[in-house]
């Protein structure tokens, strides 16, 4: 009974990060269409649209349908001509004209079937207009798209550039999130050591600063991999890449002053009182600095990390449970820590 | 309380005064800056200037504050703490910070303007941000020379604590500076660069109820 | 004769090492980039792996001062 006491954090932690990165990595994501070739078209003219889907069945599916959706006009494919489970020729006859309320000029592409549900591609293409202009003629279908087939299952959500590293956000994200968590833990440890003035606050408070600052370069290093295959470059001095940098380089130089200070109490005393000033002073850093600028993250101008589309359900479900297990993973490192400090201190 | 506080800042006047020349040194590092910024770069364009200005200013500010406790080593210190607690010590000294950076500060200005010409356009919203801007450097700094100079080699611990603690305040400052390169009024401004000075005097404000909290265990042993 | 040869052997090998590249990023890319997802999971791997090995150290030395105090003691 006692063991339990001492493990059930611990195994819970294992668990769910065990759940997090299985279901994780094994969820599918929701059909997509990649690419919809050529970009552009002659209004009055008949268009052959190669379409490349994602994660679809094309030969299997049957009632299959297409459109051209502009705004709430649409205009339906003629034909439609499967190639492949992720090819389809759709051809549609385009009218000579814009619906006449209209000035947008890149449709929508929406692909409708029985096994893939419904899957969409924004502004799959612009529209030129064509040279000889003839009588406006409404050829263009006001809410014509009904009866929509849904496609059933868990899903994470399928969006262009990102692809399957929309996973990255239960690995990437999950580390910063664990990582406030660690040097909240710090913060009240070091609070506490204050008011108190035992030694074993100190060594909880580094202990778990140190893995706090371990899972933000971690974060940084992984959200670099990311960057690199999605915005293009490793480090592209983006405001929230920056701002963490330095709250990293803040709690850095909390192990620097420790290392300056030979004495046991007064190091004990001057890094808490540092700690406490850091948490405070990394505050304005990461929720107050990056609304001022312009940022390629996520969630911009409002919430630190996402903006509500961004995490569908299915995704916090993967989500929460994986913040919760790094977090106690990392608790659980830092009372590792922590314990091998004691032990040195009874050394002597 | 109050009357605590007005006779350390007194002391401290009259002790800088003993010691002029340490002032005059400050000056003559914010001088020779200008002057090194003047021969390499001649024209300078308005947001450039921007960042040189609160750069010098961050340096010397880095340099006063640090100097401020360096005098008070030893015994006198204990001395210090027995006649009043930490807290008024540590407003007395923010006000004192406060006051030796803002004049620093508007001196540099007009160096700086002298020398390389002003291409600040609303010269009040520029002072409102030259006062925010020294409270929240002298704010943050001056709880981080209380850690350093406690600390083994202190000029370098001043500057590997301080800098990341004040990147925020001194972001913030850029921004709202980059405003007052139009013309305008205090009010026109003021809508524009709201959200910089809600930050920044938000980020003063959490530094100093953290800093009195915090301050007088940096002198208890 | 030979440094010819040399020289076109490095040349190759250079012009392959530039192949190998071009074909890394296209297959980082491939399949719905989930290999960037693989690098990311590695990454956090090898960082929690470091950290072992960091506190592994930190253990030993320990123990090193506890055998020497043992030995002292007798």
């Amino acid at each position: 009974m006692k063991n339990l006491k001492q493990w059930w954090w611990k195994i819970t932690g294992i668990l769910l990060l065990i759940y997090g990165f299985t279901f994780g990595m094994l969820i599918p994501l929701k059909p997509g269409i990649v690419t919809a070739e050529p970009f552009t078209a002659v209004l009055g003219q008949q268009l052959q649209l190669n379409v490349q889907g994602y994660n679809t069945y094309y030969t299997t599916a049957k009632d299959f349908r297409a459109w051209l959706k502009l705004d709430s006009f649409s205009i339906a494919a003629s034909n439609i001509e499967v190639q492949s489970d992720q090819q389809v020729a759709l051809t549609f006859n385009l009218p000579e004209h814009l619906p006449s309320t209209i000035e947008e000029r890149s449709p929508n592409l929406i692909i409708d079937n029985n096994v893939d549900g419904t899957h969409l591609l924004p502004s799959a293409i612009y529209l030129n207009d064509s040279k000889d202009t003839l009588i406006a003629k409404e050829q263009w279908n006001l809410n014509a798209i009904s009866s929509l087939n849904k496609k059933s299952g868990i899903y994470f959500p399928y969006r262009n550039t990102l692809y399957e590293t929309i996973r990255n956000t239960y690995f990437h994200v999950s580390l910063w999130f664990a990582m406030m968590f660690l040097f909240i833990g710090a913060f009240v440890q070091s609070i506490k050591y204050l008011l108190g003035k035992q030694l074993a606050r100190d060594y909880k408070a580094s202990s778990l600063t140190s893995i706090g600052v371990h899972f933000g370069i971690l974060g940084l290093l992984t959200g670099a991999v990311w960057a690199k295959h999605t915005w293009g470059a490793y480090w592209s001095w983006d405001i929230k890449q920056n701002m963490t940098a330095i709250s990293l380089l803040i709690y850095l130089a909390y192990f620097v002053l420790r290392a300056s200070i030979p004495d046991v109490d007064k190091k004990a005393r001057l890094s808490a009182v540092y700690n406490i000033f850091a948490f405070v002073a990394i505050i304005p850093l990461i929720y107050v600095i990056p609304r001022l600028f312009s940022s390629l993250h996520p969630g911009n101008g409002g919430n630190p990390a996402f903006g509500s589309q961004d995490l569908d359900n299915t995704m916090r479900l993967i989500f929460y449970p994986i913040i919760i297990g790094w977090t106690l993973i990392g608790f659980w490192i830092a009372q590792l820590n922590y314990r091998i400090k004691r032990l040195g201190e009874k050394l002597y | 309380m109050l009357k605590n506080i007005v006779h350390l800042l007194k002391y401290e006047f009259k002790r800088e005064l003993r010691q002029a020349h340490a002032l005059g040194g400050l000056l003559l590092y914010v001088l020779s800056t200008l002057f090194i910024i003047f021969i390499s770069f001649a024209n300078v364009s308005g947001p450039i200037w921007i960042i040189l200005y609160w750069i010098i200013v961050l340096f010397a500010a880095v340099n006063a504050i640090l100097r401020s406790f360096s005098n008070e080593m030893g015994n006198r210190r204990l001395y210090y703490f027995s006649l009043v607690n930490g807290a008024e010590l540590y407003v007395a000294k923010v006000i004192y910070n406060f006051i030796i950076l803002g004049v620093l500060s508007v001196l540099n200005f007009i160096a700086f303007s002298a020398i390389s010409g002003s291409p600040i356009l609303n010269i009040p919203v520029f002072l409102f941000g030259i006062g925010l801007g020294s409270l929240g450097l002298s704010m943050a700094l001056t709880l981080i020379a209380g850690i350093a100079s406690q600390s083994t080699n202190n000029g370098t611990m001043m500057t590997i604590l301080g800098f990341p603690v004040i990147i925020p305040i001194l972001l913030s400052l850029v921004h709202l500076s980059a405003f007052t390169l139009q013309v305008g009024t205090f009010s026109t401004v003021g809508s524009e660069a709201y959200g910089d000075i809600m930050s920044l005097i938000g980020i003063i404000g959490l530094l100093f109820a953290v800093s009195v909290f915090l301050f007088p265990f940096l002198w208890k042993n | 004769m030979t440094k010819r040869y040399i020289i076109a052997a490095v040349f190759l090998a250079f012009k392959m090492q530039v192949f190998a590249q071009q074909e890394q990023v296209d297959f980082m890319r491939s399949t719905g980039k989930i290999y960037v997802v693989v690098a990311v999971i590695l990454v956090i791997l090898l960082g929690l792996f470091v950290y072992l090995i960091r506190m592994d150290k930190n253990l030993t030395k320990l123990e090193n001062q506890i055998n020497r105090n043992g030995r002292a003691k007798k």
